[in-house]
């Protein structure tokens, strides 16, 4: 195990069942992830990339193997430290709709935050480009809502923020705008999923999945 | 905005919903507030005349007039006349107060289930408020908020819609109570508002809320978050 890894997959399986039937969805999965890198998970619709993110996002639980965040494990935390982890360590940021409707953009960005720090959510939504804070997602465009969920996502200083094909919903030009505001967190680790091939040219490293397994 | 506050945000959401169970309620206790001060009040006339012992409206008594004595005669012969009876004016009254006490237990009863059927669309409309957020329970579990956390805020949007309805619906319950006992309410009949009955109404009221929320926050704050994601807004 590396000890400096901010995300650690060790030997990771998850099957679903389903009318009696086992589905494998992660096969031995391995990997860990370095501080202050962009990692990208390409693979085809199916292949276990969603699932990664949710059992990286500690949504979920492995049925064998580790993951461990910051070198600590992870699978017997309980409910409380659990949900005190994401809060502290792991920003996510879905495909769409990650905003909650009836909060306007700077009380979405502030929800989750534990220092309660108003000044800090406006610096976000500047920094993440957003002008105006009091806007209700409604009223924000697709690309502005992926960049209010990033600022909630960097709200309490995470070690890792993890994407779940954030840039599906955008033109590319929206595209590019949210990844360069992705690249441009230099504290943070990304985890990101997505079959658009394009965004290896933004990750340090990219990790093939097919069929469960990382080839 | 936390957790805890988003109840009072959600309210502004579905506003008709909301409304409609908020009416309900506050009709519910409307009803509870009238009929139980109405029980009251003739409880109060009983008791006043020394109950159970034929002494109400009873003509010998000090305070009694000489038109009450005359009502009493004339309801007496005309209930004898009409069922062939022979009551005396003691036995009558006796029967009176029998069904007075009677009277008052009715309506606090009906009082209950005014209030139990305004009170009961709060578990609907929080199962249907619930249901259609489905995506945003799994978006509060994304970004670090546990299940108790979700639970205890859904149950308090609950408690809040039975507060605001029992809160106007005590306004209103007052309001009527003094319209009918200056307007309508015949002079010997009296309808009492003991000051117990406002808090008393609007805890009850807020408690049976929390109480009928705790389902339908339980079941959303136990579903799981790749299936709240499935959902639409």
């Amino acid at each position: 195990m590396n000890i400096n890894s901010i995300l650690t997959f060790e030997g990771v399986y998850k099957y679903y069942e389903k009318g009696g039937l086992i589905k494998d969805v992660l096969i031995d999965v391995t990997f860990s992830l370095e501080p202050d890198t962009i990692n990208l998970i390409n693979g085809p619709s199916g292949s276990g990339k969603t699932t990664i993110i949710y059992l990286a996002a500690l949504l979920k639980k492995p049925d064998a193997g580790e993951i461990r965040i910051l070198g600590n494990k992870t699978n017997s935390l309980n409910e409380k430290e659990r949900s005190n982890l994401i809060r502290e360590q792991i920003g996510i940021i879905y495909q769409r709709s990650n905003l909650i409707p009836n909060l306007t953009a700077i009380e979405n960005v502030m929800l989750p935050m534990i220092s309660r720090d108003k000044e800090k959510a406006q610096k976000l939504l500047e920094k993440v480009e957003i002008k105006d804070f009091h806007r209700f997602p409604v009223d924000l465009s697709f690309e502005d809502e992926q960049k209010v969920a990033l600022a909630r996502s960097l709200v309490n200083d995470p070690s890792i923020i993890l994407t779940d094909e954030p840039t599906a919903e955008l033109n590319s030009n929206s595209t590019k705008i949210f990844m360069d505001l992705l690249d441009k967190l230099d504290t943070v680790t990304v985890l990101m999923t997505s079959d658009n091939k394009l965004l290896s040219e933004y990750s340090d490293h990219t990790f093939e999945l097919k069929e469960g397994a990382i080839r | 905005m936390g957790i805890y506050t988003l109840p009072l945000n959600n309210l502004r959401r579905n506003r008709l919903r909301n409304l409609s169970a908020v009416l309900r309620i506050a009709f519910g206790v409307l009803i509870l507030l009238i009929l139980v001060s109405s029980g009251l009040g003739i409880n109060s006339i009983v008791e006043k005349s020394g109950t159970s012992n034929g002494k109400i409206l009873d003509n010998s008594s000090a305070n009694t007039t000489t038109n009450e004595t005359n009502i009493v005669n004339t309801a007496m012969d005309y209930l004898n006349s009409m069922f062939g009876s022979n009551f005396s004016e003691n036995q009558l009254v006796i029967r009176l107060e029998g069904f007075l006490v009677n009277l008052v237990y009715i309506l606090d009863g009906l009082a209950s289930i005014a209030l139990l059927v305004g009170v009961l669309g709060i578990m609907n409309t929080m199962g249907f408020n619930l249901s259609e957020r489905k995506r945003e329970i799994g978006i509060l579990k994304s970004i670090g908020f546990n299940k108790k956390q979700i639970f205890i805020s859904c149950t308090l949007e609950a408690g809040l819609l039975g507060f605001i309805g029992s809160l106007i619906g005590v306004i209103l319950g007052v309001l009527a109570i003094w319209f009918i006992s200056t307007f309508f309410a015949p002079g010997f009949l009296t309808i009492l508002l003991p000051l117990w009955l406002i808090p008393g109404a609007i805890i009850i009221s807020t408690i049976i809320s929390l109480g009928l929320g705790l389902y339908p926050a339980w079941f959303v704050s136990e579903i799981k978050v790749e299936e709240a994601m499935l959902c639409e807004y």
